[in-house]
């Protein structure tokens, strides 16, 4: 039985939206993306993706023994994208697995907002309220 | 067994360089304003950006220049980055004859960099193919109807630079949204910039800021958000 409740925006049955950070690294979000750009700092209190990436037994695993997986230098987009952590554990089976991973566990577990009352994540919370005048939904702001 | 999907996108952080010190952005030291010490700003290559382009299989319907740390006008090559991206996302719909909105190129700056003439110049250039004028789409992050109120959360951005240059790509007819980030400061300026945008037919986006820096009062925020309602905004 799944541990947690989560919606991800990016990584759909049928959608799936990546990240490359400047050093040509893909990832699976900006939280992910994040994690990694702030990871020579020192201070993981006040940089918590760095934290709970580190927390991340498989994923930390991963970037212990294959540290240029997710890297384009050495591999393409399409076998990068294909790379079994992103099958088995950043997406459904892992989400739903007693093991889910962390990031996607604070970013975007399902909670109930105090204000609206409306279901939310943490990620969508800056979502909600938006508003375009022909009703286009956009994939991030800045 | 990998699954089949239908739609991939990709925000490209091509530049973690940016002139701006936005206090809760990662890049800046909320204490001193300057850029965190442990970030070593880089731009992404430009041949790595056209080999993912150039060899991916997966069903790309989706690009976006944003990324975390910097400002992708920033990034010298940006026009090439563009030139490449949207001849790619012409032809996947042409060849998949993708609809609903897709595909997109949404690039998102704070408005700041560069002049109204790159933006005339650029913005002519894709307006000349009927397909890639549906295709890109500029979004501006422009927090505040004068300098001095943008200024309190984008320090470092010239604010009538930005909004000359924003005025500048809508006038040549491509896609413009302007996003509007919602402060403790800001939030009685939500009826002047949307009267603004909707008289200037200008894509209007607003946004709660949800970090500490400028947050806003509970009490503020239902304020806000009566505002937004009698504009007609709704909500989720």
């Amino acid at each position: 039985m799944s541990k947690c409740n989560i919606y991800c925006s990016q990584h759909t049955e049928t959608d799936r939206d990546w990240e490359i950070t400047p050093d040509g690294r893909v990832w699976p979000c900006c939280f992910y993306a994040n994690a990694w750009d702030k990871r020579l700092t020192t201070d993981y209190n006040k940089f918590g993706e760095t934290r709970l990436l580190l927390n991340d037994d498989i994923f930390w695993q991963l970037l212990q023994q294959e540290p240029d997986f997710n890297n384009l230098e050495i591999y393409s987009f399409d076998e990068i994208i294909n790379h079994p952590i992103f099958h088995k554990h950043i997406y459904f089976e892992g989400w739903q697995s007693e093991n889910p991973p962390t990031i996607c566990v604070e970013e975007c577990e399902i909670e109930i907002d105090t204000l609206t009352g409306n279901e939310t994540t943490r990620a969508e919370k800056g979502k909600a309220w938006s508003h375009s005048l022909d009703g286009t939904p956009l994939l991030k702001d800045k | 067994m990998i699954p089949t999907i239908d739609h991939v996108a990709i925000d490209f952080a091509i530049s973690s360089f940016c002139q701006a010190k936005c206090r809760s952005c990662a890049r800046t030291n909320d204490e001193t304003g300057d850029k965190e010490e442990w970030l070593v700003p880089k731009h992404m290559k430009l041949e790595t950006f056209k080999n993912v382009i150039k060899n991916m299989k997966a069903p790309l319907v989706a690009i976006q220049f944003c990324g975390e740390l910097g400002d992708p006008m920033m990034h010298p090559q940006i026009e090439e980055f563009i030139d490449v991206a949207l001849n790619k996302l012409v032809e996947n719909k042409i060849k998949r004859k993708l609809d609903d909105g897709l595909p997109r190129l949404v690039i998102s700056t704070n408005g700041g960099l560069r002049d109204p003439d790159f933006y005339t110049r650029i913005g002519n250039k894709y307006n000349d193919n009927k397909i890639s004028k549906q295709i890109v789409d500029i979004n501006f992050g422009i927090d505040g109807m004068d300098h001095a109120t943008n200024w309190l959360y984008r320090e470092g951005v010239d604010w009538q630079r930005a909004m000359d240059n924003m005025t500048a790509w809508h006038k040549t007819n491509n896609h413009t949204t302007w996003w509007f980030l919602i402060f403790s400061w800001n939030w009685k300026q939500i009826p002047m910039a949307y009267e603004y945008a909707t008289k200037n037919n200008i894509k209007i986006e607003f946004k709660f800021n949800n970090r500490d820096f400028g947050l806003i009062s509970d009490q503020d925020k239902q304020e806000a958000y009566e505002i937004l309602k009698n504009l007609g905004v709704d909500s989720e």
